[in-house]
């Protein structure tokens, strides 16, 4: 080959790879991208398609009846858009959607956690133009706008913007009341001489030990996943409950697992491990092998059930044949904290969101907002919980009854709408509301009720545990890298380690200033100051 | 004189020339031959260099907007970041005391495993081995772990066993010494039968005569396989050494994130599952996952070179290049 050849060779290749690159690389400059759309376009007019990621939402798309979901052919009709799924799992969404956001690939509208579970990431998206800022007057919104005027969504706002709609889980943050309760097999503790909620965390210790007595091949207490472990510092410090509260001690804001206070629920949980009471599987097991011991009956108590669904509720028949899961299975109200005083969970009532890549142009932008507008109203949210009034239930004396035939569900029935309505909200609180349809099952029905019953006594008589949101959705740098920290493996760590736990868990604590728990503590605190934070 | 040197050495080249066909003509002339070997190189291409480019990542501070060749230069910093890092330091020192325990304790037994298999003379039995060997081979670790986790487990079939013959329960799952103990004697079952295929090929392929005559000479079976058997795996022995440590940081990503869990981090947690979980589950971001990669791939690349050195200079056998 000639010199002229080789050099002709030698730019071809170089003109490929350069091409290859540049297919591979992103667009450049998209931070001040400018919105192509015409706002005075008469947007109603056009069928837009939507592209939309949330969780299993292709499932629904593929199932056997998906052209048949009327909630959803009526949703798309009425906005006149098309979805456009687009697939992510329980399994993979972070994973995906941090690599479609590096590689511009973003659906238009897609659930995420970022906003409360990595501020820094959040921020960084928003100022790097990744998702796209919500308009400032959202009057032509009325259902997003009252979200939005809520006190805990404002720290969410970032420069003055929001640039997500947080996805409720409940009205308020007080309503995670039974969201970390024990439940808790209440015949099994009669049986035991048991018939009360132990007042102190000694008396669990002598309630399960009675009752292991007496079904020596069970555990005493099991866990829907290692986070529910922290449910037990709700009888100590119920701050911690929640592992990313800051509590203020010596006129100082700390990291709630860096306070003293933590101490009392380690060494308890540490005592459960070593007394054979917690499940010794419990680190090596997958979410919800807990739960689904204690439905087998091998458990006497588990962290973690706050609802029962129905195919939970076969699952416990199926192991336990001869009882009644309604009057065997009760909630334990934890007993009372160093103060005396009886807490429930506490959390920002979203803990995911929603998001829009900022590639929208204001015609998709302004249907996209429609659409969750209509997601997050009162008469759409009924729709996924109940199906349409008329067709799947009718409401008689305040109550709602269901006119499905034993063969129907509603899942199956419109199972677009199934994990759709999930994009709106999780909309968990609406059996607290008593609107429900009144299951059909019977057994179940009176479980329903019992979780109705049951939320109402704790707001009732227990405290919400005290967080600051303002602190806890506070974003500075150095806090943001705290994000890293994996509390709840390190408290796994002491209470299945064989060394004292209070000097394992100071060691540990001791390890985060080299990850730059020092240097986030003082960020906080001077910001705090700044925003005049109480 | 000069002049036949001269003319010597212009026959010399013009035969070289010769034997040296244009590319083009070559293609031609093997055609299906390459139109074989272009999937593979399209794969390489598309999955192993375009993506190289992304290594630059490790030099920028990642701006989304801006993708990776737009980002600006960051002096270093995810290196600084990732090496003042205590668990990368911690994955690190995993990685090398895992990767060179499997080199010294699993890579031998293969070859045990093949000259075994050989000196069977009952030739059914010996395909029901190998058979039996291999078979896991081709069972996922998804599938593995699950198994693994439930004889393991504290209620499972070793610790019900355990306490059958009077000994205390074992918690080998959560127990950094027995973890790692687990992963090589786990992964020595999954693939010590599949390795040992290629050694066995390669005992195949020795005549039987030579095994004939040192029969006549009077050699027993351990001589023969000290002086035959041996001698002709040492080369393919010493190829898969060197393509071992080549991968010596990697660990075995899937066996170790099936199996662990967070009371054995400290002990198991390797490079791989470290660039995994600081990608995708912290907030530490692309450009400290990527410098990660990149130094592993660096030292790899080193030890590959290391080990083909050793391999021709000191044990005089043939390398990889």
């Amino acid at each position: 080959m000639n010199k002229k050849k080789k050099t002709i060779l030698a730019l071809a290749g170089l003109l490929v790879a350069f091409s290859i690159l540049s297919g591979c690389s992103k667009e450049s400059g998209n931070k001040t991208q400018v919105n192509e759309g015409a706002i005075s376009e008469d947007t109603q007019s056009k069928q837009i398609e939507l592209s939309v990621a949330v969780w299993d939402i292709q499932t629904g798309f593929e199932a056997p009846n998906a052209a048949n979901d009327t909630i959803n052919n009526n949703l798309e009709s009425q906005l006149n858009i098309s979805i456009k799924p687009i697939q992510i799992t329980w399994n993979d969404w972070m994973d995906k959607i941090k690599v479609w956001a590096a590689s511009n690939q973003l659906p238009d509208i897609f659930a995420n956690a970022i906003a409360t579970d990595n501020p820094g990431l959040y921020q960084t998206w928003a100022k790097q133009g990744v998702i796209k800022a919500l308009p400032e007057d959202l009057s032509a919104y009325p259902n997003l706008q009252k979200i939005f005027s809520l006190p805990s969504v404002q720290p969410l706002k970032i420069d003055g913007k929001f640039y997500m709609i947080p996805r409720m889980t409940y009205a308020d943050s007080s309503d995670w009341a039974l969201d970390r309760s024990i439940r808790y097999r209440k015949d099994w503790a009669a049986e035991a001489g048991y018939t009360n909620d132990p007042s102190s965390f000694e008396e669990f210790v002598e309630m399960t030990q009675a009752v292991m007595v007496k079904h020596p091949e069970i555990n005493g207490l099991t866990t829907n996943n290692k986070s529910y472990l922290m449910t037990q510092f709700l009888g100590s410090f119920p701050e911690l409950s929640n592992t990313r509260s800051w509590v203020k001690e010596d006129g100082k804001w700390i990291p709630s697992y860096t306070s003293t206070k933590a101490y009392t629920g380690i060494e308890q949980l540490r005592t459960l491990y070593t007394n054979g009471i917690l499940d010794k599987d419990f680190a090596i097991q997958k979410d919800a092998d807990g739960v689904s011991k204690f439905l087998a009956g091998q458990s006497f108590a588990v962290y973690g059930l706050p609802l029962l669904t129905i195919d939970q509720l076969s699952q416990f028949e199926k192991a336990n044949p001869t009882v009644s899961a309604s009057k065997a299975i009760g909630y334990m109200n934890i007993w009372p904290a160093a103060d005396g005083k009886r807490y429930t969970f506490v959390e920002t009532p979203y803990w995911s969101e929603t998001y829009f890549s900022n590639k929208l142009d204001d015609v998709k932008f302004e249907r996209a907002l429609k659409l969750m507008d209509y997601l997050v109203s009162d008469e759409y949210l009924v729709l996924p919980q109940n199906g349409i009034e008329g067709t799947d239930y009718k409401v008689e004396d305040g109550k709602s009854i269901s006119l499905l035939s034993d063969d129907q569900n509603l899942g199956d029935k419109y199972p677009i709408t199934k994990n759709f309505s999930f994009l709106g909200q999780w909309n968990n609180g609406f059996i607290y509301t008593g609107k429900k349809v009144v299951n059909s099952n019977a057994e179940m029905a009176k479980i329903e009720q019992g979780v109705i019953d049951t939320f109402n006594k704790f707001k009732k008589e227990d405290i919400p545990a005290p967080i600051n949101f303002d602190v806890m959705l506070l974003s500075t740098p150095a806090k943001n890298k705290l994000g890293s920290l994996n509390v709840v493996d390190d408290i796994v760590n002491v209470v299945i380690g064989k060394d004292d736990p209070i000097a394992q868990w100071k060691k540990i604590v001791e390890g985060y200033n080299s990850k730059g728990l020092q240097a986030a503590i003082n960020e906080v605190n001077e910001e705090v100051t700044k925003q005049g934070i109480q | 004189m000069g002049n036949a040197i001269q003319e010597d050495y212009r026959a010399g080249e013009i035969k070289l020339r010769r034997l040296k066909k244009p590319l083009g003509k070559e293609i031609v002339k093997h055609k299906y031959l390459y139109l074989l070997v272009l999937p593979t190189i399209i794969f390489f291409v598309v999955f192993a260099y375009v993506p190289m480019y992304g290594v630059i990542l490790a030099f920028k501070d990642f701006d989304y907007s801006l993708g990776i060749f737009g980002s600006p230069w960051n002096d270093f910093q995810n290196f600084r970041d990732v090496l003042g890092n205590p668990d990368f330091v911690n994955a690190f020192k995993n990685t090398l005391f895992i990767s060179f325990g499997r080199l010294i304790i699993e890579f031998p037994v293969p070859i045990v495993l093949a000259l075994l298999l050989n000196e069977m003379f009952n030739g059914k039995l010996r395909k029901v081995y190998q058979t039996v060997f291999t078979f896991p081979h081709f069972i996922s670790w998804v599938v593995l772990s699950g198994i693994v986790t439930t004889i393991l487990s504290d209620q499972g079939l070793l610790n019900e066993l355990l306490q059958v013959f009077g000994f205390g329960k074992n918690n080998v799952l959560t127990e950094g010494n027995s973890f790692t103990a687990l992963l090589f004697i786990s992964n020595i079952w999954k693939e010590a039968g599949w390795s040992s295929i290629i050694y066995l090929a390669a005992i195949a392929g020795i005549n039987p005569e030579l095994y004939e005559a040192a029969s006549i000479d009077g050699a027993g079976r351990f001589q023969q396989i000290k002086s035959i058997t041996w001698p002709a795996l040492k080369g393919t022995a010493a190829i898969l050494l060197i393509l071992a440590v080549g991968g010596i940081m990697n660990g075995g990503f899937d066996q170790i994130f099936n199996l662990y869990n967070s009371a054995v981090y400290n002990r198991a947690d390797i490079l791989d599952t470290f660039v995994y979980r600081s990608a995708f589950t912290d907030a530490t971001g692309f450009g400290f996952s990527t410098t990660v990669g990149l130094l592993k791939s660096v030292i790899n690349c080193l030890l590959l070179f290391s080990a083909n050195f050793v391999v021709t200079h000191v044990f005089k056998e043939e390398g990889l290049y």
